[in-house]
């Protein structure tokens, strides 16, 4: 076993620089393998995409242009899915084209003497020091400082000046080690929430406070200088700034805790200067830059080879992970979209069957009562026409004066605009079961949203439910009911005359015959109107459910597609997590057989990572005397090797082969979770990652989100707040 | 000064402020009622001392400063020191301390800082050599522009010695054209800018070296931002003591709109909901109107086709005693047909009650109905209501709960006291209570039943019964004869009697069907009816609140805008 790297003694700079350099090999390689799989299973949803399109178009052809929408729209969410491993694929390969550099980027507000800091480090003569007025780093600028890289970012949080912040971003995104930058004046909240954002980047973080009293101008300064300064940088004042400053990281990462090293960068910077030689090691010893300068190197010898690697790993860590939440709540949203209208489905279905039973029974009823008001009048037309020569035609007009066909008009008319209004309620809900479920969503996300802008990234809201629904309500116009019923009836039938019978029988007779002809003339009238009415039925039901299906058809392609996806970054992430706390404890000179207990790893970068493990990690005993056999100091030795306060922990001996309830359960009651009645829903079953488990909305705190975003990744089942 | 002019303006104001105070003092949200009591009669409110409240971020050194000027020791630091506002007096002047603004993490000290700020007469605002970043800009921006403080505001640069260069002039040109990029159109000079540094002034305290000494004194720039201070308040005073009753006004009617935000959505989740459950109700209610249309038109025309049949048949040789046990056994029939008429209904209102109550269950039980449910409630017990609205959405979301129930609860089925079938027994159809029952549906309607009156039906049959008597068994012959007096007076008596007992029918089946109708429709109005009217009262109620609401927040908009107007008049005049 290799000697861990920071228990040689007297490693200089240069040795830990060549390390550095084979490091990158590996680093590179293990990120692009990740990268690979990443490439994979975005093919497998564009793939999933594809055949959903595919489906779409076979299911609403008479939904043409909403159908046309809807593809243009998921080629957007195509592309974006591309896009976001293009950046990613982009942002590795420039960091692998540097690859013999380990490259430091100097991060902070305008003004807090990033420019001064790299004056100092290359010797240079200032030209590049701003004199007091904002934003004099514009561009991205790099140099060489003892074999390392020193980027210098555009300053963050100036006046106006967000197109600087994402130059800045993008450039600290590459870096191996960031040094951020205070300054002892007003460290205000938005420094330290940049601070907490580079954090969870993975990044680690070395914190400098670039002093600042006036010490050029006139001999009046220096000799102030001369005389306050080192009190000064010792001053309760600056100690209640830096705990100020910790406090603001602490609101929004509970438990870090940030050393901040101080020095006046402007005297280290003149002590170079010949006006200065006199007094140029006064000037280096009360500027206290060489303190920080060895803490620079310090850490490039320590933690250096360990970072070279995390910092390829973390480049695609980092979107994987946030996309990983993302897509999720995406798909939760989709999902839960396609609900409501899987339900309308069902609803317009079971609606439509009974209206259709309800309206036949309407227009035969309707048809019946006007026959009965005729039937009625038979026994007085007897009586009048029974001896009259033309009792045909008298009849015929009779039965005319009774308007059947204007009141089976009238009804049909009304039915239709029932169907109508249904089928428009049916439409009005979904829009606003749509709106109030994207509502609702808002705040159980379990992703930290204040620390990713996704409108900022091309394409992605595309992929979000309410772009999707915008198209899929308001594409065309909704659903009509399609009305057209023609009668053509030969509606009298003949009757014999029968002049020579008795005029008893003759009544009898011709109200029997009466009687026939209403029970004909009622018997073609239905059939006629119902066979019409069912005609236009037939078009409204399927000009509804053709969009209906559309709609639902898009929405759960997408949230498929999309869980899919997030499951398979989320295993991307847990792969890349477990081979982070590998190295550490490599780091750390841990026997393999330690090491091999680990079966995975959930992490939230930053924050709380989680080993499962098989049996209890020790450090070893052997090792240079290290005497650390508590398992709580393998957890600290971690922490500080991944420099930040991230909790970690193990789970020894978990049964992943009980059922995903009871092991949901196990875990809930570990972390001591009270979400309340859970219910298991499967899920499709060709889709590979099916179990969704429901929970009645709660107010949960960034904490208990945390936890269970750990156990989701644990899990890999998604856990999502309904009602 | 114009006095002339500030008499009109303290006119208008008083009246413009009276207004104001009925609004508040009308409005239905208690809250609202409450700020009515806080509005200012007036903008001149007497000689009290003019406030000048020092606002800024955290950290700039406000309490730093005003510790110098009253010479008042205040707690001072590194970190977020001040948590409340401190009130001190400096020349005759009411100066005041604020937690300072933009600490993003503390939005209650920014609270307090607003407030104080909305009662000042004038304010100091301090940054530091940082200047502005983004969000600080922003701020003070909306403070100039937004808020029109602009002109009733004094700029303060501190921490001036921060700086490598220390607080010369070069550099103060140089923050000075930093500056212009976030204050223009505003000019340096006219926000009074200052710039010092308070720890030099410290310093040169405890300093002994003379010159030293001096030197401090000089480049902590503090005569200069005492005679700015002076000259400041001495411009400004007017202005601000003239606009302070309008900005406070001014934020007491944000106040007010600011309790119209909220309750937006869940008007509309129970508009949803309120709307879907009608439209079951009305669904409902006509299938069963039609359903009653259908019985009775069934019924109606069985009662007449037995009538017809009678009649049809009727000839001169019909035995009077033959007719007789025909038309009793039809009056027996037609006596049981309203029976079958309501049991048939009672059948059909019996699964019509299932079927509405299973549509409101999946309306229940769907997402949507589950989700609106949840939110209804929660939303109301976490809206930020005022008390009667939150009652009326409380009996909406109760009464869209409800409907069902009380519609099952009405419906008729076995044992059910007030269901249908006992509603529409009433009249007593049955057995031996007819006759009373079509003179309670005589009385009611105001219709002559003669024919149904017994002595009138046995009437119409006994002269068919007597006709056909005397005519006796050749009465078949004397039809075939038909030009014989005997026989033209048998076939009239015959006609007669046939359209007596047609129309006895057709009397009796139009009893029947208006009875029949009329209960009905009295059971449909009473159930039916009353439910949806009762979710029609909560949409009105609902559609009311929200024009009311709509009202009010129009006659808010248009008093800010008058204070606005206001305050920008007298901001040009007194300069």
């Amino acid at each position: 076993m290799a000697i861990p790297t920071y228990l040689r003694e007297k490693k200089t700079l240069e040795e830990a620089l060549i390390e550095c350099k084979n490091a990158t090999k590996q680093g590179y390689q293990e990120a692009n393998a990740v990268l690979k799989k990443i490439k994979q299973s975005i093919e497998d949803a564009q793939e999933q995409l594809t055949q959903g399109l595919d489906e779409i178009g076979s299911t609403g052809s008479s939904q043409v242009e909403t159908l046309s929408k809807v593809k243009r729209q998921l080629e957007t969410v195509k592309e974006c899915f591309e896009q976001s491993y293009n950046d990613t694929k982009a942002r590795l390969e420039s960091k692998h084209g540097k690859k013999d550099a380990f490259n430091i980027v100097l991060f902070g507000r305008t003004m807090c003497g990033k420019s001064t800091l790299m004056e100092i480090l290359k010797k240079g003569q200032g030209d590049s020091i701003g004199k007091g007025a904002q934003r004099t780093t514009r561009d991205i600028r790099e140099y060489e400082w003892n074999g390392l890289t020193i980027t210098d970012v555009p300053g963050i949080d100036s006046f106006e000046g967000s197109e600087d912040d994402v130059l800045a971003e993008e450039a600290a995104d590459k870096a191996d080690l960031i040094i951020f930058m205070i300054t002892a004046g007003q460290p205000e909240a938005t420094e330290a929430k940049w601070l907490v954002k580079l954090k969870r980047k993975d990044k680690p973080i070395l914190c400098l406070c670039n002093y600042k009293q006036a010490i050029t101008g006139n001999e009046h300064n220096l000799k102030r200088f001369l005389k306050t300064a080192e009190g000064n940088m010792q001053s309760a004042h600056v100690t209640e700034m830096f705990e100020q400053f910790n406090k603001f990281v602490q609101d929004n990462l509970p438990g870090e805790r940030i050393d901040i090293y101080i020095a006046h960068l402007q005297s280290m910077f003149l002590s170079r200067k010949e006006d200065y030689s006199n007094i140029s090691e006064e000037l280096v010893r009360i500027s206290r830059f060489p303190i920080f300068e060895r803490a620079i190197i310090n850490y490039v010898i320590r933690y250096g080879v360990f970072n070279r690697r995390r910092s390829f790993l973390s480049i695609v860590d980092n979107p994987v992970y946030l996309q990983y939440l993302q897509l999720l709540d995406f798909s939760r949203d989709n999902y839960m979209e396609s609900r409501h209208v899987y339900d309308a489905i069902s609803q317009f279905k079971s609606w439509v069957e009974d209206f259709e039973i309800d309206s036949k029974k309407k227009i035969e009823t309707c048809i019946d009562n006007k026959c009965n008001d005729i039937r009625n009048c038979i026994s007085s037309f007897v009586e009048e026409n029974v001896t009259a020569v033309n009792v045909k035609e008298l009849w015929k007009d009779r039965v005319e004066s009774f308007n059947i066909q204007k009141a089976i008009d009238s009804k049909i008319y009304v039915i239709g605009s029932e169907a109508q209004r249904k089928i428009n309620t049916i439409f009005s809900n979904l829009d606003a079961a749509f709106k109030i479920t994207l509502e609702l969503n808002k705040d159980t996300s379990l992703s930290d949203k204040s620390f990713t802008n996704w409108k900022k990234i091309n394409g992605w809201i595309s992929a979000g439910a309410g772009a999707i629904y915008a198209i899929l309500a308001f594409s065309s116009n909704p659903v009509g009911w399609v009305f057209g019923v023609s009668f053509v009836f030969g509606i009298f039938a003949l009757f014999n005359d029968s002049r020579e019978e008795k005029l008893r029988n003759a009544r009898i007779e011709l109200t029997k015959k009466l009687h026939k002809n209403v029970d004909k003339l009622c018997k073609d009238y239905k059939k006629t109107a119902v066979r019409g009415f069912i005609k236009s039925m037939f078009q409204t039901k399927k000009d509804t459910l053709s969009r209906l299906n559309i709609m639902w058809h898009t929405l759960s392609t997408l949230a498929n597609s999309q869980r899919e996806m997030a499951w398979s970054f989320c295993e991307q992430h847990c792969e890349i997590s477990k081979v982070m706390s590998v190295e550490v404890l490599k780091e750390l000179g841990l026997y393999d057989s330690e090491i091999e207990k680990i079966k995975s790893v959930a992490r939230i970068p930053s924050v709380k990572s989680v080993m499962l493990a098989s049996d209890y990690i020790h450090i070893n005993n052997n090792n240079k005397g290290k005497q650390q056999t508590e398992k709580g100091n393998i957890f600290y030795l971690m922490q500080k090797t991944l420099g930040n306060s991230e909790a970690v922990s193990t789970i020894v001996s978990f049964d992943d082969s009980r059922p995903i309830s009871a092991q949901l359960f196990f875990l809930l009651k570990k972390y001591n979770l009270k979400l309340g009645p859970v219910q298991f829903v499967e899920l499709k079953q060709d889709l590979k990652y099916r179990n969704v488990a429901y929970f009645k909305p709660k107010d949960l705190t960034q904490q208990e989100k945390n936890t269970l975003n750990i156990i989701q990744q644990i899990l890999k089942i998604q856990i999502i707040q309904r009602n | 000064m114009n006095n002339i002019k500030i008499i009109e303006l303290d006119k208008s104001s008083r009246e413009l402020f009276k207004n104001i105070k009925n609004t508040f003092s009308s409005s239905s949200n208690n809250k609202i009622v409450a700020i009515a009591a806080g509005v200012p009669e007036t903008i001149i409110d007497g000689e009290s001392p003019i406030n000048v409240v020092f606002a800024g971020q955290y950290g700039a050194g406000k309490s730093t400063i005003l510790s110098l000027l009253t010479g008042e020791k205040l707690e001072t630091g590194g970190g977020v020191t001040t948590q409340n506002c401190q009130e001190l007096e400096w020349n005759s002047i009411h100066v005041i301390d604020t937690p300072g603004i933009h600490t993003q993490n503390r939005p209650d000290h920014d609270q307090i800082t607003y407030d104080a700020i909305a009662k000042a007469d004038l304010i100091v605002f301090v940054i530091t050599n940082e200047l502005f970043s983004d969000h600080l800009g922003k701020h003070f921006q909306k403070l100039l522009f937004e808020k029109q403080k602009g002109k009733e505001i004094m700029l303060v640069v501190n921490k001036m010695g921060d700086e490598t260069l220390g607080n010369c002039t070069e550099n103060q040109e140089i923050k000075g054209s930093e500056i212009k990029k976030v204050i223009t159109p505003y000019e340096i000079d006219e926000l009074y800018t200052t710039f010092i540094d308070s720890k030099s002034l410290l310093e040169s305290f405890e300093e002994t070296d003379i010159e030293d000494k001096e030197w401090l004194e000089e480049v902590s720039g503090w005569d200069v931002l005492q005679n700015n201070l002076n000259k400041f308040i001495k411009d400004k005073r007017l202005i601000g003591r003239y606009t302070t009753a309008l900005f406070k006004v001014e934020q007491q009617l944000l106040e007010a709109l600011a309790e119209f935000k909220s309750g937006d959505t869940c008007t509309d989740l129970l508009k949803i909901d309120l709307v879907t459950r009608r439209g079951e109700l009305v669904s409902s209610q006509a299938r069963i109107l039609e359903k009653i249309e259908e019985i009775s038109s069934k019924h109606k025309t069985q009662i007449q086709k037995w009538g017809d049949e009678i009649a049809v048949e009727l000839s001169s040789s019909d035995k009077k005693e033959t007719v007789q046990a025909k038309l009793d056994s039809r009056f027996n029939d037609v006596n049981e047909e309203m029976g079958k008429m309501v049991k048939e209904l009672e059948n059909y209102l019996n699964i019509e009650s299932g079927r509405l109550q299973q549509n409101l269950d999946d309306f229940s039980s769907s997402d949507l109905g589950r989700m609106t449910a949840d939110a209804i409630n929660s939303e109301i017990k976490n809206l930020n209501l005022d008390p009667k609205n939150r009652e009326g959405m409380q009996k909406a979301a109760g009464a869209s709960k409800n409907i069902g129930e009380f519609i099952i609860k009405h419906a008729t089925g076995p044992g059910m006291k007030d269901g249908a079938s006992n509603i529409l027994k009433l009249g007593g159809y049955s057995g031996s209570k007819i006759h009373e029952g079509v003179k309670w549906v005589g009385h009611a309607f105001g219709h002559k039943f003669a024919p149904w009156e017994a002595v009138k039906w046995a009437r119409g049959i006994g002269n068919a019964g007597r006709v056909l008597g005397v005519a006796g068994a050749g009465l078949g012959f004397v039809l075939q004869i038909a030009n014989d007096r005997q026989e033209d007076k048998a076939e009239r008596q015959l006609i007669q009697g046939r359209s007596e007992i047609r129309s006895a029918f057709v009397d009796a089946s139009n009893v029947i069907d208006l009875r029949f109708d009329e209960d009905s429709n009295t059971w449909v109005a009473d159930n039916y009816g009353k439910a949806i009217k009762e979710v029609d009262d909560r949409l009105e109620e609902l559609e009311s609140m929200t024009t009311k609401n709509n009202n009010e927040v129009a006659v808010y908009e248009q008093y800010l805008k008058e204070v606005r107007n206001l305050i920008a008049i007298i901001q040009e005049n007194y300069e």
